[in-house]
């Protein structure tokens, strides 16, 4: 076999994926025992290159048309059925994404291990290799755990299954694709820990997939970042992220709001001329309001069967031009918090007032309807698929401002104008719009009931970094401008300590702590509050 | 700005290929549905016999003269196959149509109103309705409604079956559209219309029944061929369209005593029957498929 | 824990089916008192003589009140009295019923088989290879069956088999095992003709999706066979809408049953039902309805039953 040094060596690799190339002109080594991530923004080509590495290209029906990849010394390129059989699992194992779809939904966790050993590791006794391979990756109660399905598995066990299911052939290689995108930061970190344990270990080299500069500190000594299927920069993580030398990768590590003073516009690369930009924010003018525009006395919300409530009863108020944030893990009920304070759904108990009446009184025609807004996470499930920007926004524009009509039409123009929505895109049905643009539209017809209260539930979380920084640029200058209450729901603690003055840490239904969000990202009271920050993967500024 | 879409890489190419092969069998469905609807209408206006005209001799076998044969006592079966195939699918149209507009309209109401009690009312009609197999609920109306007299242009025996397929289809619709509008109730842009203060009967109008409606009539195509099945098997169970007048199941009831001699009189009548069923199946499956 | 949760959902299941049942029970009582048109004339032809006409109003419990009506019909339901034969004096509605049904449900139960052995064989040989020729050819065979009425099938099968090669009786009933499985043989094809392409469909469509799913995908990616993933991953999960199928399906297969015996001349439901429409005999009309909507309720209700036996997702599912 190859005496080289590199386990995998990618040169000048091109992927021709549906009559386009997607993959241009790629060089990459993998040294043996070594890691390397893969970074990029959705499009930029990192998950088509991890499957080069695992022969499932021609599944999407992609073909290699330039270049070279071998492992070991062999070539993967030209490998056929019976080759790349006998590389999977036993050289190289996929970590995929999704851990749930990723799982025979009808088959036993002991039953979709045994056929993997049976296969890989002929000869051992399934049932023992079975529970060491679930002791290895740390899962509890292996023997128990054989017996179950896999939707009865959390998110983070499952991915935890996923990786015992990938060291069953006990491979050289492991392509790890966004393994803890879906998961909590505190299960996040768990798992990324568990990946570099396990390299530690057995010795093994990793090749990690992530949209996340943050998380590849955590895991690998080297990064490559990916941008449209060329590979812009590649070299030691603390160079990269220390000392990037491409201007898309300033532009990535720009645009993280951890890494900017408080409040401030992130910088955003400018298509045109390529390079940073900062935009300006209007001076914000806070003129003293005593009354809150919504007071919520003690709302707390019980669903129908439940065993605990999914919000524990609690006060919040919202005044003019304020910024608050609820953070908290999935099922945290921040979600629920934020669907009942825009009167999206009813609490159980307690009652949120709007200027003093209560969203049970407040008819669809009632102008405090107007008042408070919402932003969607999901930004295509937040558009009516077959209605186009300019439609959606014309007809709220309609109901409120007494247009009508080609006034109406030309009115939400202006608004999505505004929002930064291209001309061209704004009679499109929104599959055809990008995630960033969705969202502005649905800013935009949020705008349009002309709201002071706009309560966003995880407004960037489906987002790349970049359309998350534009996203949050829009939010912060809309608050300038309109004295807009901003309330943000989010996971992410860089962007509440961004964009908020005031925060709730939500955990199971419950705030823990609350305060101002400066103070309590830096010196937090709660164990939780603190366990929360530390998993946050993040990164430091440098000088 | 880069495209926030998701990569779904692996379906990509099953799903162009389904594109690709769906549009191929809708334009095959849609050519043959279209020539033989081109045909129920020309054939009998410009064919010199009249469906009933005793025009040959019996059990003449298929010829240049008579395409399809001629029937036990002397009757062009290709003209009274063309003929029949009017009320066929006239009938079919007529029923599906009345079915998916009342079936869509309550549906999407009682999935979209907030007043459950109603939804509650409708769904165990909805239910006790399609808990009949359908021939039997027909059978029993259509033995209330009388099938002796013909009612204006529609031959004896239509209007009560078509009655019985008015009074037991539109349950079907009601449940689909009921469940489709139920999922859209809860789907984040319906939420965000209530939310932006959008007046309920639009947001039904708008924003809720396209996306109804759309899965609606796809199976509404697929149902045509039901319809037509049925309306053929009646005359087997002593209802249905009764003769003289040409209609697909009366012609192969018809011919049904002289299958050993005269395999077309039925035969003929069916293939026919069976491509317009292919024809609307390829349409509306490659309409479903497309969905996805 | 997980066993009382399924059993309160089962609980709730049947409850749901009891009050389907109570509306078919309201709606069958309905029938006859609603429908435009007066039921002696259609019964009866267009002159009744008065004494007839007495004579039908007691048979079919019409000189009481509505309300007393609805109760006493409700009250014979309840002993298993669904009335008397208008035509055949001194037959009980469930006589003929229960005389008839052994036939019906042995051709169904033939169908049935043959249908669900077919369709998911056709389903996935087509879902193999999708969109390639033998998925062609099979869908269209497929929707090609499905558009061709129950009783053309029956008639060409009669055709080709009866009177061409003479292997198979062309119809009768011989009344006894195993005598009768000769005549069962083209019935249950016939019948089904109808719910084998529904099956083959559905089966090709879950085979399809489950072979793009993410598992197959990352059992690939561990080094797992093609044909052993086909066998122990697309099997079960293509396999699985068929049981819902199958228990939603006993309407449409009763249906096919009563069309098949009037083709093959099967002494079941179905000819009791058009020998019942024939001669206006309305209450065994009713009767028949009822009892078939309950074998449709019943027939639903098992298949809710079974999946959760079935799809573990099920069992958790609240």
């Amino acid at each position: 076999m190859s005496t080289s040094d590199n386990l995998v060596e990618v040169r000048n690799l091109g992927v021709l994926l549906a009559g386009r190339q997607v993959i241009r002109d790629v060089s990459f080594d993998i040294p043996r025992g070594g890691a390397l991530a893969l970074v990029g923004e959705s499009g930029s080509g990192k998950t088509v290159t991890a499957r080069v590495l695992t022969g499932l290209l021609s599944r999407i029906g992609g073909k290699v048309n330039s270049g070279t990849a071998t492992f070991d010394g062999q070539d993967l390129v030209n490998a056929n059925g019976k080759e790349w059989r006998k590389l999977r699992g036993r050289m190289v194992a996929l970590v995929p994404q999704a851990s749930l779809s990723s799982l025979d939904p009808v088959m036993r966790i002991g039953g979709q291990l045994a056929e993997t050993i049976a296969e890989l590791d002929p000869g051992a006794d399934i049932r023992l290799r079975s529970l060491e391979l679930l002791d290895q990756v740390r899962l509890p109660r292996p023997a128990a755990l054989l017996e179950n399905y896999p939707h009865e598995l959390s998110g983070g066990m499952r991915q935890r299954l996923m990786i015992a299911l990938a060291l069953a052939g006990r491979p050289e290689l492991i392509v790890a694709d966004e393994p803890t995108t879906a998961l909590d930061v505190t299960v996040q970190k768990d798992v990324l820990k568990l990946l570099g344990d396990l390299r530690k270990e057995t010795g093994m080299s990793l090749l990690m997939i992530a949209h996340d500069l943050a998380v590849v500190g955590m895991v690998s000594e080297s990064v490559a970042v990916m941008r449209g299927g060329e590979l812009v920069e590649k070299g030691a993580t603390t160079k990269v992220l220390g000392d990037p030398a491409h201007s898309y990768t300033k532009a990535l590590l720009a645009a993280r709001p951890e890494l900017a003073p408080v409040g401030t516009p992130l910088a955003v690369l400018d298509r045109e001329t390529g390079e940073l930009h900062r935009p300006e924010l209007p001076v914000l003018l806070r003129p003293r309001q005593p009354e809150p525009i919504i007071r919520a006395e003690a709302i707390g919300m019980t669903y129908h069967n439940a065993k605990a409530p999914a919000v524990h009863p609690l006060d919040i108020d919202i005044a003019a031009g304020a910024a608050i944030g609820i953070v908290g893990e999935s099922g945290s009920g921040k979600s629920t918090l934020g669907r009942i304070l825009v009167g999206a759904q009813l609490p159980t108990e307690g009652t949120v007032l709007v200027k003093g009446k209560s969203w049970q009184d407040i008819r669809a025609n009632d102008p405090l309807r107007g008042a408070v807004q919402m932003i969607f996470q999901d930004p295509y499930g937040a558009l009516t698929p077959w209605r186009t920007p300019r439609q959606i926004v014309a007809e709220v524009i309609a109901r409120w401002q007494g247009l009508h009509g080609r006034a109406a039409l030309e009115a939400a123009g202006d608004l999505l104008d505004d929002v930064g929505l291209p001309l061209q895109a704004m009679d499109r049905r929104p599959g055809g719009l990008s995630g960033g643009q969705c969202q502005r539209v649905g800013i935009a017809r949020a705008l349009a009931c002309q709201p002071q209260v706009l309560v966003a539930d995880e407004p960037t979380s489906s987002l790349d970094i970049s359309a998350q920084a534009q996203i949050l640029n829009l939010l912060m200058r809309l608050r300038a401008e309109r004295n807009l209450a901003l309330v943000i729901v989010s996971h992410d603690l860089a962007v509440i300590r961004h964009m908020t003055d005031e925060a709730l840490v939500m955990q199971h239904g419950r705030v823990v702590e609350r305060g101002p969000s400066s103070r309590i990202f830096s010196a937090p009271d709660n164990d939780y509050t603190r366990q929360l920050v530390s998993s946050t993967p993040t990164l430091r500024r440098s000088a | 700005m880069t495209t926030a879409t998701l990569p779904r890489p692996f379906l990509a190419q099953g799903w162009l290929r389904a594109l690709v092969g769906t549009h191929v069998s809708r334009l095959v469905g849609i050519v043959m549905f279209g020539t033989i609807v081109a045909m129920c209408i020309f054939v009998p206006i410009l064919s010199p016999y009249s469906p009933n005209d005793f025009v040959n001799m019996p059990f003449m076998a298929p010829s240049w003269a008579h395409p399809f044969g001629t029937d036990s006592v002397g009757r062009d079966i290709f003209v009274r196959t063309f003929a029949g195939g009017s009320v066929d699918l006239i009938a079919a149209a007529f029923t599906t149509g009345f079915a998916v507009i009342v079936g869509t309209t309550l549906g999407t109401l009682a999935g979209a109103t907030k007043h459950r009690w109603a939804d509650t009312i409708l769904m165990r009609i909805v239910d006790a309705v399609i808990a009949f197999p359908l021939i039997i609920l027909l059978l029993a109306l259509v033995v209330a409604v009388g099938s002796d007299k013909p009612w204006g242009f529609a031959p004896a025996g239509l209007p009560a079956a078509l009655i019985a397929l008015m009074c037991v289809q539109w349950a079907v619709y009601a449940r689909l559209a009921r469940g489709q509008a139920l999922a859209l109730r809860n789907a984040d842009f319906v939420v965000a219309s209530r939310v932006a203060g959008l007046n309920p009967f639009s947001i039904v109008m708008r924003h809720i029944t396209p996306g109804v409606s759309r899965i609606t009539l796809a199976y509404a195509i697929g149902d045509v061929v039901l319809v037509v099945v049925i309306l053929a098997s009646l005359p087997f169970l002593g209802a249905g369209v009764q003769p003289p007048a040409p209609e697909w199941g009366s012609i192969m009831y018809e011919g049904r005593g002289f299958l050993r001699n005269a395999w077309w009189i039925t035969v003929m009548p069916g293939a026919v029957l069976a491509l317009t069923g292919l024809s609307l199946s390829f349409i509306a499956d490659s309409l479903l498929d497309n969905r996805r | 824990m997980t066993l009382r949760a399924g059993w309160g959902q089962a609980a709730g299941k049947a409850g749901q089916s009891l009050l389907t049942l109570a509306s078919v029970i309201v709606l069958v009582f309905l029938l006859v008192r609603l429908i435009p048109g007066d039921p002696f004339t259609t019964i009866l032809g267009s002159e009744p003589s008065a004494a007839a006409e007495a004579a039908l109003r007691t048979a079919l419990h019409l000189d009481v009140p509505p309300v007393q009506q609805f109760f006493d019909y409700v009250a014979g339901l309840l002993q298993g009295d669904l009335g008397q034969s208008a035509v055949q004096r001194g037959d009980s509605v469930s006589g003929i019923i229960a005389g008839a049904l052994p036939t019906t449900l042995s051709i169904v139960a033939v169908g049935m088989l043959l249908s669900t052995l077919v369709g998911i064989s056709l389903g996935l040989a087509a879902a193999l290879s999708p969109y390639k020729g033998v998925d062609l050819t099979v869908r269209t065979i497929v929707m090609l069956l499905y558009a061709t009425p129950t009783f053309l099938i029956g008639l060409l099968l009669t055709l080709v088999f009866s009177i061409q090669l003479g292997w198979l009786p062309a119809g009768g009933w011989a009344g006894s095992y195993p005598e009768n499985f000769p005549f069962l043989v083209l019935p249950g094809i016939a019948l089904s003709g109808h719910l084998g392409p529904i099956i083959a469909r559905t089966v090709r469509q879950a085979a399809i999706e489950s072979s793009q799913q993410l598992y197959m995908e990352a059992a690939l990616s561990r080094g797992l066979s093609k044909s052993a993933l086909n066998f122990r991953h697309i099997l079960p999960n293509s396999v699985l809408p068929v049981i819902t199928l199958l228990g939603i399906s006993f309407g449409s297969l009763l249906t096919g049953a009563i069309i098949v015996e009037a083709v093959f001349g099967l002494p079941g439901i179905g000819s009791e039902m058009t020998k019942a429409v024939a001669r206006r005999d309305y209450p065994v009309i009713q009767g028949i309805a009822l009892m078939s909507a309950c074998a449709v309720i019943v027939g639903n209700l098992l298949a809710e039953l079974i999946y959760p036996l079935v799809d573990p997702r099920a069992r958790s599912a609240s």
